[in-house]
């Protein structure tokens, strides 16, 4: 208006209008079918704000990264001169620095129970097998031309099935796909009760799922539960030095609910704490998907690789418990493990569904829930492979 | 143009060093497990029947 005042209508372009419409759908999805609801209300509110122009909330680079938001004194020079935007500095120290996605593991290890797979150990074995998706989708989608080697380490950890370490490797190994291989990992893990059944179906018999298991596991002593994450970290740290902050925070936030006089510290870390940092992730997540990064053939191809990942992963954890069932008097039902691809606790609720319908006796979920939790363990080991390996 | 090793080397032998580790964490899990004392099993007290 007179040259003084520019509404954002003349500045919106197609892509704008298809990323209001994906921003709707996860919106929709969050409030109205509670589809990881948490997660995908932020990060279509985050889509909203950076796609509507001029409002300034996400600066990019041409090449579409975030901008550069420079030492803490440019800082409010910076902001000021709308150089950068808010969720620049949420990005920088929040993602960037990897700070948000290891204390959030922190709280996701505070609220972990590890009592069925101390119970069981052998659900490790499940846990490192369900991880084959990973590598499969790897060689898939660097062989396909259009990811490069660390982008395709990235979309492959999606078929990990877990959070914090799909952000962690990615905002190190391929910051630009973050949006895209964030948003697709945590939708695929709320359609898991979608996608695992027909896998598992056609990769077991009836009798097989119909095996039973005895409702209880053996009781797990307190010192067990302690020894556990300081175990599991001082191995995993010296096995695969690059999971440290991984399996660290993880296991630190397990160790101050299971220590007994930390009760205090566990629920912060398990309450509002992680709330907090989920919807800062959400919306930072959401503001790295402009029209110009997310509506590319790329997104396309990771939406149908993540598919094959889950569709491996669960074959790997399937496989591995009917092999192991060859050496066993007492079997186990191999659905269990499906659910070492992790995405706790859906997998876990989805071979105690499934094993309910073949045999209305069985009762899975704390079998399952072992294996679940490994492949949590399982795959923070997996990023920090690759990323001792690519980075 | 694809680097056919480098693949081999990240999916054969980042899929062979995460089974490794699984291994020896489910090692060291189930030799913990055997070492540290299980919790004894609760058994109902009776009463001592009244003479």
């Amino acid at each position: 208006m007179f040259g003084l005042y520019e509404t954002a209508f003349g500045a919106l372009t197609w892509g704008n209008i298809i990323m209001f419409l994906i921003a709707g759908l996860l919106i929709y999805l969050g409030i109205a079918k509670k589809m990881e609801p948490i997660l995908l209300v932020p990060i279509g509110f985050g889509i909203l704000m950076v796609n509507l122009p001029i409002g300034g909330m996400m600066i990019y680079s041409p090449e579409g990264f975030p901008a550069e938001v420079g030492s803490l004194s440019e800082l409010i020079h910076a902001i000021g001169n709308g150089e950068i935007g808010l969720l620049n500095v949420l990005y920088t120290y929040g993602i960037e620095s990897e700070v948000i996605p290891l204390l959030i593991f922190l709280g996701v290890g505070a609220m972990t129970d590890f009592r069925p797979t101390i119970a069981r150990p052998v659900s490790f074995l499940f846990g490192a097998t369900a991880q084959l998706g990973v590598f499969v989708v790897f060689i898939i989608a660097y062989t396909s031309g259009l990811f490069s080697i660390n982008e395709a380490a990235c979309v492959g950890i999606i078929g990990g099935s877990d959070g914090p370490p799909t952000v962690y490797l990615t905002a190190a190994l391929a910051p630009k796909l973050l949006g895209p291989i964030t948003l697709v990992a945590y939708s695929y893990m709320a359609l898991v009760p979608i996608l695992q059944p027909p896998i598992i179906k056609a990769l077991t018999t009836k009798k097989e799922r119909a095996i039973f298991m005895k409702p209880q596991l053996r009781q797990v002593s307190k010192l067990e539960e302690i020894i556990f994450p300081i175990m599991i970290f001082v191995v995993a740290a010296l096995l695969v030095p690059k999971s440290v902050p991984l399996i660290g925070m993880f296991m630190f936030g397990n160790l101050l609910r299971v220590s007994g006089v930390t009760d205090r510290l566990a629920q912060a870390a398990g309450g509002v704490f992680i709330d907090v940092l989920t919807f800062l992730l959400g919306l930072t997540v959401g503001a790295l998907m402009p029209a110009s990064v997310f509506l590319t053939g790329q997104t396309l191809a990771i939406v149908g690789l993540a598919v094959v990942a889950f569709a491996f992963g669960t074959a790997g954890g399937l496989w591995t418990a009917k092999l192991v069932n060859l050496f066993l008097k007492e079997k186990i039902n191999p659905m269990i493990g499906a659910a070492g691809v992790s995405a706790i606790p859906m997998s876990a609720r989805v071979v105690q569904k499934m094993g309910q319908q073949a045999n209305p006796k069985n009762f899975l979920l704390m079998h399952a829930m072992g294996p679940n939790m490994a492949g949590a363990i399982a795959t923070s080991v997996v990023a920090g492979i690759l990323l001792g390996m690519l980075l | 143009m694809i680097d056919w090793s480098l693949v081999a080397k990240i999916a054969g032998g980042g899929f062979g060093v995460t089974i490794l580790a699984l291994v020896i964490l489910y090692v060291v899990a189930w030799i913990v497990g055997l070492i540290v004392p299980k919790p004894k099993a609760e058994t109902k007290e009776t009463p001592e029947k009244e003479k």
